[in-house]
């Protein structure tokens, strides 16, 4: 009974090592785990989409584990958060300001989480050592956006169309002015806000509106109310300068520029930093200089415009990748200013 | 000044369409706060069918036919199950929500927004001298506009159909005395506001635009609701309502392109088409109650 005992023992302990021996091995071999959470809804054909497809990249280059999440309810951000975090998620990357904040107040208790918020700014003086965050300096493209239409414009008269007059709104529309006023003082620019994200009936009727006012040349970033802005630059066979490359398709006559965030290269570099103990954490900008802000003439622009514009889209390609390398260089710096301008500091500059 | 004209018929059209359409629904005792997902839904199917058959006309009967089944559905709820007729109309919107942006992801495959085939014609187009410039880039709905709020008128004030319904919804006691199938005018009426939401989501979707996105009514439903309230159940009144709704819009989209550069404040110009509303909303209380008091 004893020898039997003893063999039990034996069996038992031998069983238990080999358990551990499995369980280690299998600790080893985890993939990291990503998980994104969108505060918006997937389809966008804008942000969310385009970081679904960065982190299907990063899944493929790090080898990482990854799964999508929306949150759209804000009453859900933390509680959202913390069900990843508690469920062993290695790396969260949330989107906006708001999750920026949430992740700020609980990063503290998962430290071995990291908490990355795309577009999120620091909402406090203490970074959380396992927070990372990032914002766009997208008023870099506006300005270079201004340039190039000030190349196009006949009546020196520019249009914007924003969602929200909320401050990075002013600093694109501000930076956009300054672009076109560098090529020609006189231009006049106007702005204009459709007070909604998804609204393209009242999008249509403010760019119609701006159009019939002299305008020729609008820069729209109003998200899904921009398909109204673009319908009407095609009604009124005008120029737009647009932020999300389907719309091209819509009116490839009118859509003379895209100047895109490439949200799939942020995630990755987010994802590439956020493995690296040594880069891991901190704020940082994404921009022109960082290769995550680009720009394109559309070739089906240059194909349905007229004689008369493509010449003259052309003609400022020279000025346009000078403008852009000398930004990347660090030689030029685009002033940001998110305030509204009222008439008198509109003169002064 | 031609702009801002036809800026004002072009947003009061889809507001019109919904709120003559409630105004049936509503005149029979049903507060249909089902009319935000119906104007989405008419639009959603307009485009999908209309895309989809090439044709903006077959895109509208379309329409027509999802949005009377969708109020078959609300009626079997409210009428025959006993369903509450705002929860109902609350869950009648979400489903079309949520619907129209499944249906779009899943036929077209599509998330978001979606460009559309077809459009509604448009009589007159481009720059325009004289009158022909206040209706130039109107589509051929907002032209019939007129047609449509005399028809309504007649059907809700010269037609048994609407004294019926006017009855089934005042006195229902004293309808059903007098013969009326109270269940079946409810029906009708809420048929009837499903087809003018088909047309009303139409005109968003093909009349000016030509493109379906979520959510893309954004409240007018519930605006046109506003509309039948402020216009005191009358078809006429309603469409002034509509009307000065689409106006108050008007006027805050051209204050902001002609106030430009100067030195008033954004946040005030944003708010004119809600300062203007209060002051209609209040004289016209005012006006009602001096009527009221003066017997």
């Amino acid at each position: 009974m004893k020898i039997f005992t003893k063999r039990i023992m034996r069996l038992l302990l031998l069983l238990a090592v080999f358990a551990l021996a499995m369980g280690l091995g299998q600790a080893q071999d985890d993939p990291v785990r990503v998980a994104l959470v969108a505060t918006q809804a997937a389809g966008d054909n804008g942000p969310i989409d385009g970081l679904i497809a960065g982190l299907d990249m990063a899944a493929e280059e790090y080898g990482v584990e990854t799964q999508f999440l929306e949150a759209l309810d804000p009453a859900t951000f933390e509680l959202t958060l913390r069900n990843l975090a508690r469920t062993g998620v290695d790396i969260i990357v949330s989107t906006f300001y708001a999750m920026g904040a949430t992740s700020w107040l609980i990063a503290p208790d998962f430290p071995d989480t990291t908490f990355i918020t795309i577009v999120g700014l620091p909402s406090g003086d203490e970074q959380p050592d396992n927070v990372q965050l990032m914002e766009y300096q997208f008023f870099e493209g506006a300005y270079v956006g201004g340039v190039y239409a000030a190349h196009l414009t006949e009546s020196n008269q520019l249009g914007y169309t924003g969602g929200v007059p909320l401050p990075f709104a002013w600093a694109d529309f501000n930076a956009f002015t300054d672009g076109a006023r560098s090529i020609n003082p006189d231009i006049e620019t106007t702005a204009v806000f459709i007070e909604s994200f998804e609204d393209p009936v009242k999008g249509r009727e403010l760019a119609a509106g701006l159009y019939s006012s002299g305008v020729d040349f609008i820069f729209t970033g109003a998200a899904a109310s921009d398909i109204g802005v673009v319908e009407a630059a095609s009604d009124n066979d005008a120029l737009v300068m647009v932020a999300s490359a389907p719309l091209v398709e819509q009116a490839p006559a009118n859509v003379a520029i895209l100047v895109l965030i490439e949200w799939e290269k942020t995630i990755m570099q987010e994802i590439e930093m956020a493995l690296d103990p040594e880069t891991r954490g901190g704020f940082r900008y994404g921009n022109v200089q960082s290769g995550e802000i680009s720009f394109h003439i559309p070739e089906a622009f240059l194909e349905a415009t007229s004689d008369e514009r493509r010449a003259k889209a052309e003609a400022s390609l020279e000025t346009i990748e000078q403008l852009i390398e000398d930004i990347t260089n660090g030689d030029f710096v685009v002033e940001e200013d998110n305030q509204e301008r009222m008439a008198a500091d509109a003169d002064g500059g | 000044m031609e702009q801002f004209v036809v800026t004002t018929i072009r947003l009061s059209a889809p507001l019109i369409f919904a709120g003559l359409g409630g105004l049936f629904s509503v005149r029979a005792g049903i507060f249909h706060i089902g009319i935000e997902g119906l104007m989405l839904a008419g639009a959603f199917a307009t485009v999908a069918f209309g895309t989809a058959t090439g044709s903006v006309w077959l895109g509208i009967l379309g329409a027509i036919a999802v949005n009377l089944i969708l109020s078959f559905v609300y009626w079997l709820l409210i009428d025959r199950f006993g369903a509450d007729m705002i929860i109902s109309g609350l869950g009648l919107t979400t489903l079309c929500v949520g619907g129209a942006a499944f249906l779009m992801n899943a036929l077209f495959n599509k998330r978001g927004s979606m460009t559309s085939a077809v459009r509604l014609p448009q009589p007159v187009v481009g720059p325009q001298e004289g009158l022909l410039a206040f209706v130039s880039e109107l589509s051929i709905l907002a032209w019939l506009l007129p047609v449509f709020v005399f028809i309504v008128w007649l059907l809700l004030r010269r037609s048994r159909l609407g004294l019926q319904i006017a009855a089934v919804g005042e006195y229902p006691y004293a309808a059903e005395a007098a013969g009326v199938d109270i269940s079946r005018t409810k029906l009708i009426a809420m048929l009837i506001t499903g087809l003018c939401c088909a047309l009303a989501g139409a005109e968003l979707s093909v009349g000016g635009l030509a493109a379906f996105s979520e959510n893309m009514t954004n409240g007018r439903g519930f605006i046109a609701l506003a509309a039948i309230l402020f216009g005191s159940l009358e078809p006429i009144r309603t469409t002034l309502a509509g009307l000065f709704f689409g106006l108050a819009d008007a006027v805050g989209i051209n204050s902001q392109i002609y106030a430009g550069e100067s030195n008033i404040p954004r946040q005030f110009i944003l708010m004119i088409p809600f300062i203007a509303t209060m002051i209609f909303v209040t004289l016209r209380g005012a006006f009602a109650h001096r009527r009221h008091s003066g017997g």
